[in-house]
C-alpha cells in the first residue's frame, strides 16, 4: 500500500492551504448571518460533527480490523495493507481530538475564518473517509460471502447499477464483440450507458430551456439588466447602512482633525496610497509625479476643504486620481488633515513649488512657527485626552 | 488473396518522438520560468526578450504546437500505418512534414521573444509563419489521405475518424483566424476588429483546444489504450455517437471565453448551452477509454503505460466537466480573468496531454527498439512525481483564483471596494504562485527522469527502422455484411466521412460568426469613438509587441465590482478600430480599458516612472520593468504604411493622411515630452515610451469626450 502516505500528504496539504489564507471571511460570515448562529455555536457544531465522524470511523475501522484478522482470505501483504489503512485512519482521527483538546479554546474560536475553513475541510475529509470505509467493509463482507459459497444477493445497489450502465458482463462479452479487428484491436458493441444518455438528453433540454428563458420568453435577465439590478440593490443597501450612521462627512461640513490618532491614521493611509506620487515625506521630489504638499503653494487650493475635495473628486486632467470610490469620507478627511499637518516641514530634496501662494484665513505665521504651533496644539489635545 | 509484404516506417515516428521529448522539456522549462517570474519578478532580468509578456506566449506555443504537435504526428504516423496495414504514402512528404514543423518551431523561438507577434492568443505567430504552417498542414493531410486511400484495411477505425476531423478542422480554424493584412515582413494587422476579432479568435482559441489538444489525442487514446491493455474497446456505438456529437458541438462553444463581455448576448448564450451539451460527448470518450480497461485493472498496477493513460483519461474527464461548469455565466463571473482558468487548462495540459504523451512514449520506445523498458522503477517515479506535480500545480491555482475573485468583488458596508488597490489582490497570491512553481518544477523533474529512462531503453535495444508486415490487398469489390450497422458504410468511404466532418464542424462557426460580421445591430456604433492618432497606433503596436495582453485585460464587465473599480463597462462600439482586439483573458494586473479615462487617469510622468520601474509607483508590484522603452527610439519608418493598412481594413483615416502621419505623430510626441519636462523628466519625443504613454492615456477616453467637455 505504497500510495497511502501520498494520500495523507494530500490531505495535510489541503489543510495547510486552508490555513494559509485568512481572508475568505465571506463564507463563514454569510453562514453565520444567514442562520443567525453565533460564531461559537457554529464552531462547536462543527467540532461535534467532526468528533462523531471520527468515532464512527474508529468503530468501522475496528470492525474491518476484526474481519481482516479473522478471515483466512487476508494474509501476507493484503493483511498488512489493511492494518496500514486502519493505523493511518486512526492517526487522522487523532487530529480533530487534538484540536478539540487544545487548551487555548477561546483563541481558536476567535480566529473564526481559518478555523471555519479548516473545520469544514476536515469534516468533508472525514466524511469521505467514512464512506470509503463503509464501501470497503461491504466489499470485504461480499468477498467472504462468495468465498463461502453464498450467492451474492441482488441488492438495490446492484440493480441500480445494472439499470444505469446496461453493460454486458466481461464473462459474456463475446456476445457483443464485433466481427472485425484493427491491428489486433477488437471492439465490443455495448449499449450506450443509460445514465450517460439521459445526461446527454438533460443537457440538451437544459440548452433549449436556457435559450427560451433568455431570448424568447425574455424571462431571464440579460447581463445589462442584471447589472442595473445589482447597482440598484447596492445603492439601496448603502443608503440603508448610511442611515444608521452619524452624519457622513463631506466637503461642506468637515472640520480639520488635529488629534494624534487621526493624524497617525491619515499618515498610514498617505504612505500607502499617496506616497508613490507625492513622496514619503509629502514633499515629492524634483521630477516627482505629484506636487509638493509641504510648501505654501497649492494648485487646487490649500484649505482643508480644498484638499479634501481634490482627494475626493481628483483632477483627472492633471492626473490626480479620484479616491471617493476607494477611501471612506473619514479616511479622506484623515489624509487631508495629515497633509495640512505636514505643511512647512521642509523635507529634504523636495519638489519646487507649483501653483499659487496660499494664505490661510488666519494671519500667516512664519513656517517654523507654524510647525511649532501645530505641535503645541497637538500636545494640548493630547493632554486633554 | 495473396499476402503482400511491406514495411512500416518507424524512422519518421522516431524523429517525431525525439522532437516531442525535447520540446516537452524545453516548453515546460519556459513555463517554469514564467511561473517563477510571478514570484520573483527580477527573473525577467530587465531584458526585453525575457519579460513575462514575451515568455508566456513562447511557453503556450511551445507546449501546444511543439510538444503536443510533435506528439500528435508521432502517434498518428505510428498508428495510422498499422491501422491501415500500409506504409505512409510518401516518405518524402513525411520528412517534409517533420523538418518543416521543426523549422516552424525554430521560427517561433526566433520571433516571439523578440516581439514579433500578432497579439492573438495561441495564434501569435506572424503571417509568413502562418502561411508556412498552412502549407505544412496540407503536406500532413495529403500524406494521411493518400495513405488512407492506399490502405489494405477496408474500414477505417475510430482513431482515424478523429485524425481526419483534426486535419480538416485545424485547417479551417487556422486559415480563418489568421486573416491578416501584412504591413511588413514581420508585422501584420488582424483582418477583423474588436468584437468580431474576439469572436473569431476565441472560436479559434477554444477549438485549438478541441481539435489540436483533444480530438487527435482521443484518436491516440483509441489506438494506444486497447493496444497496451490488450482489451477490446468498450463500445463501438458509443464511439460513433460521441465522435459526431463531439465535433459538431465543440465548434459552437467558443463564445464561453467571452461571457459578460461586449459580445452580443445571443452569441454568449449559444456558447453557454453548447458548452453544457458538450459534457456528454466528452465523457463518451472518457468512458470508452476507461471501460476498455474493464478486466485489465490488474495490468494497470504493473504497466507504466496504462498508469499514465488512466490518469490522463481521468484528467480529461475532470477538465471536460469543469469546462462546461466554468461556461455557466454565474460561475464564469467568478472564474474568468483569474488563475482558476490557469488551473483548468493545466489539468488538461499536464494531465490529459502530458500523461497521454508519456504513456504513448513508454509504449513506443520499447516496441520500436525491440526491447523492454529500461527501468520500471524510474517510470513509476515519473508517474508519481508527475501526478503530485499536477496536484501541487492545480490546487494553489484554484485557491488563487477563488481568493483573487472574492477580493475583487468584496465591498465594505458603506459601498466601497474592500480592496481598492488591485495590487493587494495580487500580492495576496504570492504563496500560491510559489507553490504552483514548485508543482510545475517537480512535474518537470519527472519528465526529465522519463526522458532519461527512454534514452537508456533505446540504448539497450536496437532500432527497427522498417518494420516488416504483410497483409492482403483490398478486394476490388466489397459485398456488405447482412444487417451491418449503417455507420459501417461511412467507414468504408473515408472521403465521404471527411466531407461530413467538414459539414459538422462548419455549422456552428458559420451561425455564430456570419451574423456578428454582417448584422449591424450587434455592434452599435458610438459616434465619439475615433481612430487612434499615429502616435497612439505606434504605442498600441508596442503594447502588442510587449505582450501586455498576457496580464492586462481591456474589457470591463458589467459588474458593480468592475465599474466601481475601472469605470463604465465596455461597449461593443468602442473597439471598432482595434485590429487586433486586446481584451485579454487573464488579469494578473488591472484592466486597462479605461486607463486614460477620468477615473483612473494618471499623469504622463506616472506612466514614465512606472514603465521604468513599476515598484516606484506601485510598491510591491510584480510587473517587470521596461527600461528599453525609455532608451529605444521609436521606429517611424512604417507609420505611413500602417495608416494605409488600417484604412484598407476600414479605419476611416482621411485620404492622404499617411503623408502627414509622421508630422502628426511628432507633434503629439512633443506635447507629451513637454509635459514630462515640466515635471523634470528630460526625454526626447522620439522615444518608444512616449508612444506607449500616448496609447495608455487614450484608452477609455472616447466615450467620455462629451462629459469631459462639460465638466471643464
Amino acid at each position: 500500500m505504497k500510495t497511502f502516505p501520498i494520500k495523507r500528504g494530500l490531505a495535510l496539504m489541503v489543510l495547510a492551504i486552508a490555513g494559509l489564507y485568512p481572508g475568505t471571511a465571506s463564507a463563514a460570515n454569510t453562514l453565520v448571518k444567514s442562520t443567525g448562529l453565533e460564531d461559537e455555536t457554529l464552531f462547536m457544531i462543527l467540532v461535534i460533527i467532526a468528533i462523531f465522524q471520527s468515532l464512527a470511523i474508529v468503530v468501522i475501522a475496528n470492525v474491518i480490523k476484526a474481519v481482516v484478522s479473522k478471515s483466512s482470505l487476508w494474509s501476507g501483504t493484503a493483511g498488512k495493507a489493511g492494518a496500514a489503512v486502519v493505523t493511518g485512519l486512526l492517526l487522522m482521527v487523532s487530529l480533530p481530538s487534538q484540536a478539540a483538546e487544545t487548551p487555548d479554546f477561546d483563541a481558536l474560536v476567535t480566529m473564526n475564518d481559518t478555523a471555519f475553513i479548516a473545520l469544514v475541510t476536515l469534516n468533508l475529509f472525514l466524511f469521505a473517509a467514512f464512506i470509503y470505509l463503509v464501501t470497503k467493509l461491504n466489499g470485504l463482507l461480499n468477498m467472504i460471502r462468495q468465498a463461502n459459497g453464498y450467492e451474492l444477493p441482488e441488492t438495490f445497489i446492484t440493480k441500480l447499477n445494472e439499470m444505469l450502465t446496461d453493460t454486458v458482463p466481461i464473462e459474456r462479452e463475446e456476445e457483443v464483440e464485433m466481427d472485425h479487428e484493427y491491428d489486433g484491436i477488437r471492439e465490443l458493441d455495448n449499449n450506450l450507458p443509460p445514465w450517460w444518455l439521459w445526461g446527454f438528453y438533460f443537457t440538451i433540454v437544459f440548452g433549449v430551456v436556457y435559450l427560451i428563458n433568455f431570448h424568447i420568453s425574455g424571462t431571464g435577465d440579460l447581463q445589462i439588466a442584471e447589472y442595473e439590478q445589482e447597482m440598484e440593490a447596492a445603492e439601496l443597501a448603502k443608503k440603508e447602512f448610511l442611515a444608521t450612521q452619524e452624519n457622513a462627512i463631506d466637503e461642506n461640513n468637515l472640520e480639520l482633525l488635529t488629534d494624534a490618532s487621526a493624524l497617525a491614521a491619515g499618515e498610514s493611509t498617505f504612505k500607502l496610497y499617496c506616497a508613490p506620487c507625492h513622496g514619503e515625506s509629502g514633499g515629492s521630489n524634483p521630477g516627482g509625479v505629484g506636487p509638493n504638499l509641504t510648501d505654501d503653494y497649492w494648485i487646487h487650493g490649500g484649505g482643508i476643504a480644498d484638499v479634501f475635495k481634490t482627494i475626493k473628486y481628483g483632477v483627472p486632467e492633471k492626473g490626480m486620481v479620484s479616491w471617493q470610490a476607494q477611501l471612506s469620507p473619514n479616511k479622506m478627511l484623515q489624509v487631508a488633515s495629515y497633509i495640512k499637518s505636514i505643511r512647512g516641514t521642509n523635507p529634504e530634496n523636495a519638489k519646487e513649488p507649483q501653483g499659487e501662494l496660499w494664505e490661510e484665513a488666519v494671519p500667516e505665521a512664519p513656517a517654523e512657527e507654524a510647525v511649532d504651533s501645530a505641535a503645541v496644539e497637538l500636545e494640548i489635545t493630547m493632554a486633554e485626552e | 488473396m495473396e499476402l503482400e509484404k511491406f514495411n512500416y516506417d518507424n524512422g519518421i515516428v522516431r524523429k517525431f518522438l525525439i522532437a516531442t521529448a525535447i520540446f516537452g522539456v524545453v516548453g515546460m522549462l519556459v513555463g517554469l520560468l514564467a511561473a517563477l517570474q510571478l514570484v520573483f519578478p527580477s527573473l525577467g532580468f530587465a531584458t526585453d526578450f525575457l519579460t513575462f509578456g514575451r515568455i508566456r506566449p513562447l511557453h503556450t506555443n511551445a507546449v501546444i504546437f511543439a510538444f503536443v504537435g510533435n506528439g500528435i504526428f508521432c502517434g498518428v504516423y505510428y498508428s495510422l500505418q498499422r491501422l491501415l496495414k500500409t506504409r505512409m504514402w510518401s516518405d518524402l512528404l513525411s520528412n517534409i512534414n517533420f523538418w518543416g514543423w521543426q523549422i516552424i518551431i525554430v521560427a517561433a523561438v526566433l520571433t516571439l521573444p523578440f516581439g514579433y507577434t500578432t497579439g492573438k492568443e495561441y495564434a501569435e505567430l506572424e503571417w509568413p509563419i502562418d502561411i508556412a504552417i498552412t502549407l505544412l498542414w496540407v503536406v500532413f493531410g495529403l500524406n494521411m489521405i493518400m495513405t488512407i486511400i492506399n490502405r489494405r484495411e477496408r474500414h477505417i477505425y475510430v482513431a482515424i475518424w478523429f485524425y481526419l476531423a483534426t486535419f480538416v478542422t485545424v485547417a479551417i480554424l487556422h486559415i480563418f483566424n489568421s486573416f491578416e493584412l501584412p504591413v511588413s515582413f514581420l508585422k501584420s494587422y488582424s483582418w477583423y476588429a474588436g468584437v468580431q476579432d474576439a469572436l473569431v479568435q476565441w472560436w479559434y482559441g477554444h477549438n485549438a483546444v478541441a481539435f489540436f489538444l483533444t480530438t487527435p489525442y482521443l484518436g491516440l487514446m483509441y489506438y494506444f489504450v486497447p493496444k497496451a491493455a490488450n482489451r477490446p474497446v468498450y463500445s463501438y456505438r458509443l464511439s460513433i455517437i460521441h465522435f459526431w456529437a463531439l465535433i459538431f458541438i465543440y465548434i459552437w462553444a467558443g463564445p464561453h471565453h467571452l461571457l459578460y463581455t461586449a459580445l452580443p448576448d445571443w452569441a454568449q448564450s449559444l456558447g453557454v448551452v453548447f458548452s453544457i451539451m458538450l459534457i456528454a460527448p466528452s465523457w463518451g470518450g472518457m468512458l470508452n477509454g476507461l471501460l476498455t480497461l474493464r478486466g485489465a485493472w490488474d495490468k494497470v498496477r504493473d504497466s507504466a503505460v496504462l498508469k499514465f493513460m488512466v490518469v490522463a483519461i481521468t484528467c480529461y474527464g475532470m477538465s471536460t466537466f469543469e469546462g462546461p461548469m466554468m461556461s455557466l455565466k454565474n460561475v464564469n463571473a467568478i472564474s474568468h480573468f483569474t488563475d482558476w482558468t490557469i488551473a483548468h487548462v493545466h489539468i488538461g495540459g499536464l494531465g490529459w496531454n502530458g500523461f497521454l504523451t508519456f504513456g504513448m512514449l513508454y509504449f513506443l520506445v520499447p516496441k520500436m527498439w525491440g526491447t523492454k523498458l529500461y527501468s520500471t522503477k524510474m517510470a513509476n517515479f515519473h508517474f508519481w512525481i508527475g501526478t503530485l506535480g499536477i496536484v501541487f500545480y492545480a490546487i494553489p491555482m484554484y485557491w488563487a483564483g477563488f481568493t483573487q475573485s472574492l477580493m475583487w468583488k468584496e465591498f465594505t458596508q458603506d459601498g466601497l471596494l474592500a480592496y481598492p488597490n488591485f495590487l493587494e489582490t495580487v500580492t495576496q497570491l504570492a504563496p500560491m504562485y510559489a507553490m504552483r512553481a514548485f508543482g510545475g518544477a517537480i512535474y518537470i523533474v519527472g519528465v526529465i527522469v522519463g526522458v532519461y529512462n527512454l534514452i537508456l531503453t533505446a540504448r539497450q535495444g536496437s532500432f527497427i527502422k522498417d518494420e516488416a508486415a504483410e497483409a492482403a490487398p483490398l478486394a476490388p469489390v466489397y459485398t456488405r455484411h447482412k444487417g451491418e450497422y449503417w455507420h459501417r458504410a461511412l467507414e468504408r468511404k473515408p472521403m465521404v466521412l471527411m466531407v461530413l466532418a467538414i459539414v459538422a464542424v462548419s455549422i456552428g462557426g458559420l451561425i455564430e460568426i456570419i451574423p456578428t460580421m454582417l448584422v449591424k445591430s450587434n455592434i452599435p456604433t458610438i459616434s465619439s469613438v475615433k481612430p487612434y492618432t499615429p502616435l497612439e497606433l505606434e504605442g498600441r503596436d508596442i503594447y502588442i509587441r510587449e505582450g501586455c495582453y498576457n496580464c492586462h485585460s481591456q474589457m470591463i464587465r458589467p459588474f458593480r465590482s468592475e465599474t466601481e473599480r475601472y469605470g463604465e463597462y465596455s461597449k461593443a462600439g468602442e473597439f471598432v478600430y482595434d485590429h487586433p482586439f486586446q481584451w485579454g483573458s487573464k488579469r494578473t494586473g488591472p484592466d486597462l480599458a479605461r486607463e486614460g479615462g477620468s477615473k483612473l487617469r494618471k499623469p504622463n510622468s506616472w506612466h514614465y516612472n512606472h514603465m521604468y520601474d513599476p515598484t516606484t509607483m506601485s510598491p510591491g508590484s510584480i510587473m517587470p520593468p521596461y527600461p528599453w522603452l525609455i532608451e529605444d527610439d521609436l521606429d517611424m519608418s512604417m507609420t505611413a504604411d500602417k495608416i494605409s493598412a488600417m484604412r484598407t481594413l476600414g479605419v476611416p483615416y482621411p485620404e492622404g493622411f499617411e503623408e502627414t502621419a509622421v508630422a502628426d505623430l511628432q507633434a503629439q510626441a512633443q506635447e507629451i515630452t513637454d509635459d514630462l519636462a515640466e515635471t523634470g523628466i528630460e526625454t526626447a519625443p522620439n522615444k518608444e515610451i512616449i508612444a506607449l504613454i500616448a496609447y495608455l492615456q487614450r484608452l477609455g477616453r472616447d466615450i467620455e469626450t462629451t462629459e469631459v467637455a462639460e465638466s471643464n
